[in-house]
């Protein structure tokens, strides 16, 4: 009798904690998502709340339509995220399969070269001398991709992978006189959806979210990406100076600015495309996680 | 990988005759490079990449020990040597204790916090046995962990700013003073802490849940014959049962503990010198120096100290969680 009471207590327990935990977690979006259709003046006046007040959308209405320099970041995130991808996956894939087969005699010595990549690092000056000066791919939409494509911890996920496909295949194709590069691309790539699918995942999730490498390497605000641009607006005084702010003082008549609205708005418009795919994706990254921390 | 080369005689014998005959018996390193030139071609890109991007600015240490100046030969490597000086002036400025300081103290505060909540929220998850509900809770914590600094930096305006946030409209209600968050320094360690197990506890829980969906169901069952409760199982069962994988990820946690969680400060904090008191770590410090007081030598140099107590952090930490755990090891 006891014993039940106790169960009781620990399953309410457990039940409130979550649940509690949970809601906090999405009380920020709530809020942002209901500021973002509040009235500028309301939200000036009486701050932020957890309800819509005097719905208005003259903020995603200014953004939309008095300045091109959301869809411009949107184009330049998605690109570099689709682009990203892509080149991640496959670069990885690529590196990471002769690593996988055991007659490669040199392959320990390269496994070796690449995973002292993890334990090496230049730091950030060197990395940032490299990249403006050496490479000169400042302002340039290549340094928002290539800097960190493709690093040795996916490379070896990968890697375990490949090996647990049976080594049969590969080489029956090899007898028949296949490349390496053809049984790569016919066999071994098409066996391997669930990984490259787990490592794609991780790698657009990181492009999305992109606002480090603009902010070292990026003037050109053409090529800012949504994150950077949220950033951007964050800090008050550069909004003033930005083109989207001048056009939205001059769309309120010049009294009030809705930079809070705005700045809403656009983190909400970032973070759409993410609360629109996640649900379905959501236990893709589960998996993804479980093959990251249970190696080998 | 040592025993490669007599895999190549077995793998070798095992594929049939005519693979075998195709390939040339050249024990050379030109002969083997030739034999799968299909196979080393396709890691050439990487080869060069991993060359490029992190062996290359390897070169790039000298920088510390250099009077950088940017026109010198060969991206500015061939400035005058100054041996120490750069490290030196780093000392000598004071600021290097608090930056250490706070570094290591926001790193263990977050490790600590971080996997007790990730344990208790994975132990609670656990016990309840609504599928629905389960699934709910945890949709709602995995969320944050996809939002960028950037976008929680909004949310964190809007829920601590002075005059407009969410919590100081709420202490007005109740009729409290207000608190001005971003002026001051005292309170963000516990913001910090707050807001990165907002965003990170739901994605560490996935790993102690597949640790628990480990323990055999024939261990819970024979608990409940011996007439323990769930109180009992949690105390006695599951928790034990988590200890090394939670060791393991608290020893491969502190192997980065040198490293400031620079996304989430810049991103939250930005430059307000208001702050700098309890939040400036070792990457705000390196960044600042570098954009703002362009500061090559001092910041390469603060750079290499990290990246030196980083390598033997890890290494050493590794080695140790190999120990605990032979299944559990970064590298």
């Amino acid at each position: 009798m006891k014993d039940k009471i106790v169960d009781r207590i620990v399953l309410i327990t457990a039940i409130i904690i979550t649940g509690a935990f949970a809601i906090a977690c999405m009380i920020p979006l709530w809020m942002a998502f209901c500021a973002s259709f509040t009235n500028e003046n309301t939200l000036i006046r009486d701050g932020y709340s957890l309800l819509i007040r005097d719905f208005d959308i003259s903020s995603y209405k200014i953004v939309f339509t008095k300045t091109d320099t959301i869809y411009r970041a949107y184009l330049v995130t998605i690109s570099m995220t689709v682009i990203g991808t892509l080149l991640t996956v496959f670069f990885t894939a690529l590196t990471a399969y002769p690593l996988s087969i055991k007659g490669l005699k040199y392959g320990g010595k390269i496994n070796l070269y690449i995973y002292m990549t993890m334990l090496l690092n230049g730091g950030l000056v060197p990395n940032y001398i490299l990249i403006t000066r050496v490479l000169q791919l400042k302002d340039n939409f290549l340094v928002l991709i290539i800097p960190g494509m493709i690093n040795a911890y996916n490379i070896f996920l990968m890697t375990n992978y490949f090996r647990t496909l049976p080594a049969s295949l590969s080489e029956s194709a090899k007898i028949d006189g296949a490349t390496d590069f053809k049984i790569f691309m016919k066999i071994i790539l098409p066996l391997s959806k669930p990984i490259l699918a787990t490592i794609a995942l991780f790698a657009s999730m990181g492009y999305w979210n992109e606002w480090y490498k603009v902010l070292l390497y990026v003037d050109n605000p053409n090529l800012y990406t949504l994150q950077y641009l949220i950033m951007k607006l964050q800090r008050e005084v550069d909004f003033l100076k930005s083109e989207l702010g001048a056009r939205a003082l001059e769309a309120m008549g010049n009294i009030t600015l809705p930079s809070l609205g705005i700045r809403m708005a656009t983190a909400m418009l970032s973070i759409g495309p993410i609360i629109l795919v996640y649900p379905f994706l959501q236990k893709y990254f589960m998996k993804g996680i479980m093959i990251g921390s249970v190696k080998e | 990988m040592k025993k490669n080369t007599k895999h190549t005689a077995v793998n070798g014998f095992k594929m049939s005759e005519k693979a075998n005959n195709k390939r040339k018996k050249t024990g050379t390193f030109i002969g083997e490079l030739i034999r799968n030139k299909g196979l080393y071609l396709m890691l050439l890109p990487g080869i060069i990449y991993f060359f490029i991007f992190n062996y290359l600015p390897l070169a790039g240490i000298y920088y510390a020990f250099v009077d950088y100046k940017p026109m010198a030969g060969w991206y500015g490597l061939k400035s005058k040597f100054v041996g120490l000086e750069n490290f030196k002036y780093f000392f000598a400025s004071g600021s290097w204790i608090k930056i250490t300081v706070n570094t290591l103290y926001l790193n263990a505060l977050f490790i600590f916090t971080g996997l007790l909540a990730q344990l208790v929220m994975a132990v609670l998850i656990n016990e309840i046995s609504h599928k629905w509900y389960k699934k709910t809770t945890q949709t709602f914590m995995f969320l944050p962990n996809f939002l960028s600094w950037t976008v929680v930096s909004v949310f964190a305006l809007a829920l601590f700013g002075t005059n407009d946030g969410l919590i100081n409209k709420i202490l007005e209600i109740f009729g409290m003073e207000q608190i001005a968050f971003y002026q001051n320094a005292d309170v963000w360690p516990l913001l910090l802490v707050m807001i990165k197990l907002w965003k990170g506890v739901g994605f560490g829980t996935v790993v102690f849940l597949a640790a628990i969906s480990g323990i055999g169901q024939e261990m819970y069952e024979a608990a409940k014959v011996d007439g323990a409760n769930r109180l009992q199982q949690i105390v006695y069962l599951t928790v034990p049962m988590l200890k090394t994988t939670a060791v393991v990820l608290l020893i491969l946690a502190v192997g980065s503990i040198f490293v400031g969680d620079f996304g989430m400060i810049y991103a939250l904090l930005g430059d307000n010198p208001l702050l700098r008191d309890t939040t400036d770590v070792i990457d705000t410090f390196v960044y600042r120096a570098l954009r703002t007081q362009n500061d090559i030598g001092m910041s390469t140099s603060v750079g290499l100290l990290q990246s030196v107590l980083g390598i033997i952090f890890a290494v050493t930490t590794n080695f140790i969680a190999k120990k605990v755990d032979a299944d559990n090891k970064v590298f």
